[in-house]
C-alpha cells in the first residue's frame, strides 16, 4: 500500500496547533513600529457617498479619537482652510500633494488619508437603516510607507417588527433624532472601534500613558510573530 | 462585626476609585469639535466672535482644573482669532500651541512666518 504524504498524527497535530494560535493572523506591525509617528495630519476625506456634508461631519469627529489614543493631530479645520487658500478647494486635490510638500510646510510624521465609501439612510417600508463606512491608510510621510490601513462600518437601524408599533416608532425616532445626529455618532462609533481595536487598530501614540507598555508588547508579538 | 463590615466597604470603594482602568481622558473636548462642526454645517449661524469667546473660556476653564488642553484646539483658536482681526492674540495662541506640542513647530512657525508677511 503507497504510503500517505502526510500521516494522519500529522494532521491531527496542525490542526491542534492552529486551533490553539486563535484563527487570526496577527497582524503585521512591522513597519508601524519601525516609524512610530508623534504626529497624524487627517485630511478631508474623499467621498464615494451620496451625502454633501459627509466629509466635514467626518472631519469633526475624527481628532477626538486619534488624540485619545496619543498622537498629535494637526487642527483639522485651519488645515482645510490653508489648502483652499492655496489652490486646493477639494479634497481630491489635497489627496495628491507629495509628502515632500507636507513634510516641509507641516512637518507631520503621518498623513491618514480616508475614504468616506457609504453614508447615508436606506428607508424601507417601515424601518430606515443608516449607515457609515470608511476607509482609512495611515502613510509615513519620510518614506511614503503605509504603517496601517482599515476599514470599518457601523449601522443603526430602526422600525422593523410588528407595523403599526414599528410605524409608530419610526416616526417618534424620527422626530428625536436626525439623519445628522445618527451620522455623527455613527462617525464616531467608526472612528472608535477601527482606531481602538486592540488586534487591528492603531498602536498607542507617544502621548498615551500606556504608550511604552504597548511598544514593548507589541514588539515582542512582532518578533514571535517573525518567527 | 458592623463595624468591619462597613471599613472592608470603605476600603473596598476607595480601591475601585483608584483603580487605573476607570481612566478619564487624556484632554478636555468639550466645545472644540462642536465648533468645527458648526463651522462647516451651519456657516450662517456660526459667529467667529462667539467662537472664540467660548473656546478661550474653555481652555481657561481647563487650565484651572489641571487638566490638558488638546492638541490643536489653540491653532484652531488662534485661526479664528486671526480671522477676527486680532493679530496679536493669534500669534499668542499659536505660540502656545508651539509650547505645548513642539510637534506642531513646522507648522506653527510657518503659520507666524505668513502672517509676518502679510502684515
Amino acid at each position: 500500500m503507497p504510503e500517505r504524504r502526510t500521516p494522519k498524527g500529522r494532521w491531527i497535530a496542525l490542526a491542534a496547533v492552529t486551533i490553539l494560535c486563535g484563527c487570526r493572523t496577527p497582524h503585521d506591525y512591522s513597519a508601524y513600529l519601525e516609524h512610530m509617528p508623534r504626529s497624524i495630519l487627517v485630511l478631508p476625506p474623499l467621498n464615494n457617498s451620496v451625502e454633501p456634508a459627509a466629509p466635514y461631519v467626518y472631519i469633526s469627529t475624527v481628532t477626538r479619537p486619534l488624540a485619545e489614543r496619543g498622537y498629535y493631530v494637526f487642527p483639522v479645520a485651519v488645515i482645510d482652510l490653508m489648502m483652499k487658500e492655496n489652490g486646493l478647494p477639494t479634497p481630491g486635490e489635497m489627496h495628491q500633494v507629495s509628502l515632500a510638500k507636507i513634510d516641509e510646510i507641516l512637518g507631520a510624521d503621518a498623513v491618514l488619508y480616508v475614504t468616506i465609501e457609504e453614508w447615508g439612510t436606506e428607508y424601507h417600508i417601515i424601518s430606515s437603516t443608516t449607515r457609515v463606512r470608511i476607509l482609512a491608510t495611515l502613510v509615513d510621510v519620510k518614506t511614503g510607507k503605509t504603517l496601517w490601513s482599515g476599514r470599518h462600518s457601523a449601522v443603526h437601524g430602526s422600525g422593523g417588527g410588528d407595523p403599526i408599533g414599528a410605524l409608530i416608532g419610526a416616526v417618534i425616532h424620527q422626530m428625536v433624532y436626525s439623519i445628522a445626529d445618527i451620522t455623527d455618532d455613527l462617525s464616531r462609533t467608526v472612528n472608535q472601534q477601527l482606531f481602538s481595536n486592540s488586534h487591528m487598530g492603531l498602536l498607542l501614540g507617544h502621548g498615551h500613558p500606556r504608550y511604552e507598555e504597548d511598544q514593548e508588547r507589541r514588539r515582542r508579538d512582532e518578533k514571535e510573530r517573525q518567527e | 462585626m458592623m463595624r468591619i463590615a462597613r471599613e472592608l466597604l470603605l476600603g473596598a470603594t476607595l480601591a475601585a476609585l483608584l483603580v487605573p482602568g476607570c481612566q478619564r481622558s487624556l484632554y478636555d473636548w468639550d466645545e472644540y469639535e462642536d465648533s468645527v462642526y458648526r463651522m462647516y454645517l451651519d456657516p450662517d449661524a456660526f459667529d467667529i466672535e462667539d467662537e472664540v469667546r467660548r473656546l478661550s473660556d474653555q481652555i481657561d476653564e481647563t487650565i484651572l482644573a489641571n487638566r490638558a488642553v488638546p492638541p490643536g484646539l489653540r491653532a484652531y483658536l488662534g485661526y479664528l482669532t486671526y480671522l477676527s482681526g486680532d493679530h496679536a492674540a493669534a500669534v499668542a495662541h499659536f505660540k502656545a500651541e508651539k509650547k505645548h506640542f513642539p510637534e506642531s513647530s513646522v507648522f506653527v512657525d510657518g503659520l507666524l512666518k505668513r502672517m509676518r508677511d502679510d502684515a
